[in-house]
């Protein structure tokens, strides 16, 4: 190779090696322009199911160019309280309780969904789990439920016979319970008392109690605590106060199980080991003095809501309450751990899971007869926490009548009638 | 141009570039390890500490509101003046390390999450007051409060622990020399200025066969100038030493108990690196003298040559 020609070579490469860098450090920039804004999210999950949410969460930054920031906490009460009040809320936040989404709204702090949430896509989820809340005069729609759990069921290992279950649920001793859950600790009861109002007196009653409209110390009200009381025995009672919910179950599939049933929201089969193994049977069967043919079920819902109002967040709060985005959801959560079940009708329960226990869950959550929202979620942060607690003192001494409780709580539900900023809902059932 | 000429020309480049980049080299391979010191002092020690303290502080309080409820005095003592000290203490420690932490946001958010979880402790603590007459339901408050502080991966002692490991890879990587700094100081810095000393020695050499001077003074302090080199080199080595020193001290188990006390040995340890560190601002100093002393040496030989004919 003649010289002249060498240095035509060494510069072309030369040439060849800038153009490729100069590619690079353009394409790079050309992504930075790309993104088209960022939107901060605030949810309860974490682990697997932070993984899980946070896929969905990346499928919508893919397809829309919009970055978002996502922030899992189990202490989103109070992480959220303090961001809100140093004026920096997330852009939307999941929240797992109706009542501080009513608060929240009821303060002025949430971007109405109406002009957000397509009329179409909002109709696909019926009312319950697009709660309106009037505000200044006007109802509207502050929060869509993208997840959702049926609570009424009871829980067992599947080996065992139906036909044997009623006569299990009639000692108390076979029932697994456990109040211990950190700082909301005595929920588990709640969702008891809870379900036995609503197998024993029906949707209206429970209806009325969990928007504040029935006192406490209602005689339908002190059945349910006794019954409750009574099932369990002092005994029992006591070995709940001091049992964590998330260990409650784990004697359900020994040899020689200490426990045999457990009522317990659909969430906790993924803490099962192994989760194949769990069945369930509606509670109405199986709770003290229910009525055996109640249709009626409650259920829970984590509710998206909307602190800001800027494009992107409209964008992203449309996506969490599409079926596609649930669809993504199902599709990548790890199966028989945490799997997310859905309000929105447009997903179907074949793409929610194709294991026929999670099925059954899924059909409940779109056929039930009536669906009840989780009362003590619904109810202001006051009264929840006051319920809790009045749950656990109950459990230490079940032998006292729990009238003197129950006024208590009466009492705080007067006093929060005159507090502004403390709104309940005005229907959980639909 | 006379040989003589384009000789000193070439030597004259070949000093100014070799210049340059030991220079470059020796002020990136002492920049590498001095920064270190400030970042280790200022930023990693009082991040790993709060994060400690507020761990430590949080036990302390449980075992304290425990002590306080399970004894003969609480109906007078309450939960007790050190059950709120060490609350105290450990929101304190956490607020400062929400501020300080150098784990990024994702400790940043980790931290807000134990904020707020300290907050539901307390008062499941406050509960088990409340209820101490009612022995079932005051110990059931404070196995609670124990969850809350110490049960698998939600648990706030878990968090902390979490955070403390992100912080604790930001403090190896600061106080480790690393291949990069192992590279320029062992190989990178010697051969550059041996190579720098052995042309400085050749051109003397040169100088005084070919113009019989004796020595020229401009290339011989230029050449006692890079034995700074050398104290340089030891700076580094002491610095590194105490960077490996403050990491074992922050390595300790105990540091959240004396946090006051672990801050002052790393301070101690760490005090006589900075005016050290701020040496590097001394190397761009001399490489500038240095380049001019070897201009100064050269050119006017090289003008000698200018009116020469061919």
């Amino acid at each position: 190779m003649s010289a002249a020609a060498r240095s035509r070579n060494v510069t072309a490469a030369g040439l060849s090696l800038w153009l490729i860098v100069l590619a690079v450090v353009g394409a790079g920039d050309l992504g930075g322009r790309q993104s088209r804004g960022t939107v901060s999210v605030l949810a309860t999950w974490t682990g697997d199911e932070g993984d899980a949410f946070r896929y969905v969460l990346d499928d919508f930054s893919r397809s829309h160019r919009i970055h978002v920031d996502y922030q899992g906490t189990t202490a989103l009460r109070e992480v959220l309280s303090s961001e809100v009040d140093a004026g920096t809320p997330p852009d939307i936040a999941v929240l797992p309780s109706s009542g501080e989404l009513a608060a929240y709204a009821a303060a002025g702090r949430l971007t109405p969904l109406d002009g957000v949430v397509p009329a179409r896509q909002r109709a696909a989820y019926g009312r319950l789990w697009t709660p309106r809340v009037r505000v200044g005069g006007a109802a509207r729609t502050y929060g869509v439920a993208i997840k959702a759990d049926l609570k009424s069921i009871v829980w067992y290992d599947a080996r065992r016979r139906p036909g044997e279950l009623p006569a299990l649920a009639a000692d108390g001793r076979h029932w697994c319970v456990g109040m211990g859950g950190d700082a909301t600790s005595g929920w588990p009861g709640t969702d008891w008392i809870e379900d036995l109002l609503l197998q024993q007196q029906g949707e209206d009653v429970y209806q009325r109690w969990a928007t504040g409209r029935l006192a406490w110390d209602d005689p339908r009200m002190v059945r349910a605590w006794k019954s409750w009381g009574s099932l369990l025995g002092a005994a029992g009672a006591k070995r709940a106060l001091v049992t964590d919910f998330r260990e409650a179950g784990r004697g359900l599939f020994g040899a020689g199980p200490p426990c045999a049933l457990e009522h317990q929201g659909s969430f906790i089969r993924g803490g099962y080991h192994p989760p194949s193994r769990a069945d369930f049977a509606f509670s109405a069967k199986l709770l003290p003095d229910a009525d055996r043919r109640s249709t009626a079920r409650e259920v829970s819902g984590d509710f998206a809501a909307m602190f800001g109002d800027s494009p992107q967040a409209r964008e992203l709060m449309g996506y969490l309450a599409s079926d596609t985005a649930q669809r993504a959801w199902a599709k990548h959560s790890d199966n028989g751990r945490t799997r997310p079940f859905f309000a929105n009708r447009l997903v179907p329960a074949d793409v929610q899971s194709h294991d026929p226990v999670d099925r059954r869950i899924a059909d409940a959550l779109r056929d039930s007869g009536s669906l009840c929202l989780d009362a003590s979620d619904a109810m202001p942060t006051r009264m929840r926490l006051a319920f809790q607690r009045a749950v656990l003192e109950y459990l230490s001494d079940t032998r006292a009548n729990p009238t003197r409780l129950l006024r208590s709580l009466e009492r705080v539900r007067d006093g929060i009638r005159g507090e502004s900023g403390r709104p309940w809902l005005s229907t959980v059932c639909g | 141009m006379s040989g003589t000429r384009a000789f000193l020309v070439r030597r004259l480049t070949a000093l100014l570039v070799v210049s340059a980049v030991a220079v470059a080299a020796l002020l990136g391979a002492y920049y590498g390890v001095s920064r270190n010191s400030r970042a280790v002092t200022e930023r990693s020690t009082p991040a790993i500490l709060q994060v400690a303290a507020a761990a430590t502080a949080l036990q302390r309080s449980y075992d304290e509101a425990k002590g306080s409820l399970t004894g003969s005095t609480a109906d007078v003592e309450g939960l007790g003046e050190d059950y709120r000290k060490e609350l105290s203490a450990a929101g304190q420690s956490l607020a400062q390390a929400v501020k300080s932490t150098t784990g990024g946001e994702t400790a940043r958010q980790s931290l807000l999450t134990v904020a707020g979880l300290v907050s539901s402790y307390g008062d499941i603590v406050e509960q088990a007051y409340v209820h101490r007459a009612n022995e079932d339901l005051r110990d059931a408050y404070l196995s609670y409060a124990k969850t809350m502080l110490g049960r698998g991966d939600g648990a706030i002692t878990e968090r902390l622990a979490a955070v403390q490991r992100t912080q604790r890879a930001v403090l190896d990587g600061q106080t480790s020399f690393g291949w990069l700094l192992s590279f320029a100081w062992w190989v990178l810095v010697p051969v550059l200025f041996l190579t720098l000393a052995g042309l400085l020695v050749a051109t003397q050499r040169f100088i005084r066969r070919r113009f019989r001077r004796l020595v020229n003074p401009w290339l011989a302090t230029a050449t006692t100038l890079l034995l700074a080199v050398v104290p340089l080199a030891l700076f580094t080595y002491q610095t590194q030493e105490r960077l490996a020193s403050a990491r074992t001290t922050l390595s300790r188990e105990d540091i959240g108990r004396h946090s006051a006390r672990t801050a002052e040995e790393v301070a101690d340890t760490m005090r006589d690196t900075h005016w050290r560190a701020g040496a590097v601002g001394w190397i761009p100093l001399g490489g500038t003298v240095l380049t001019a002393l070897i201009l100064v040496g050269l050119q006017p030989r090289i003008d000698e040559y200018r009116f020469q004919p061919r």
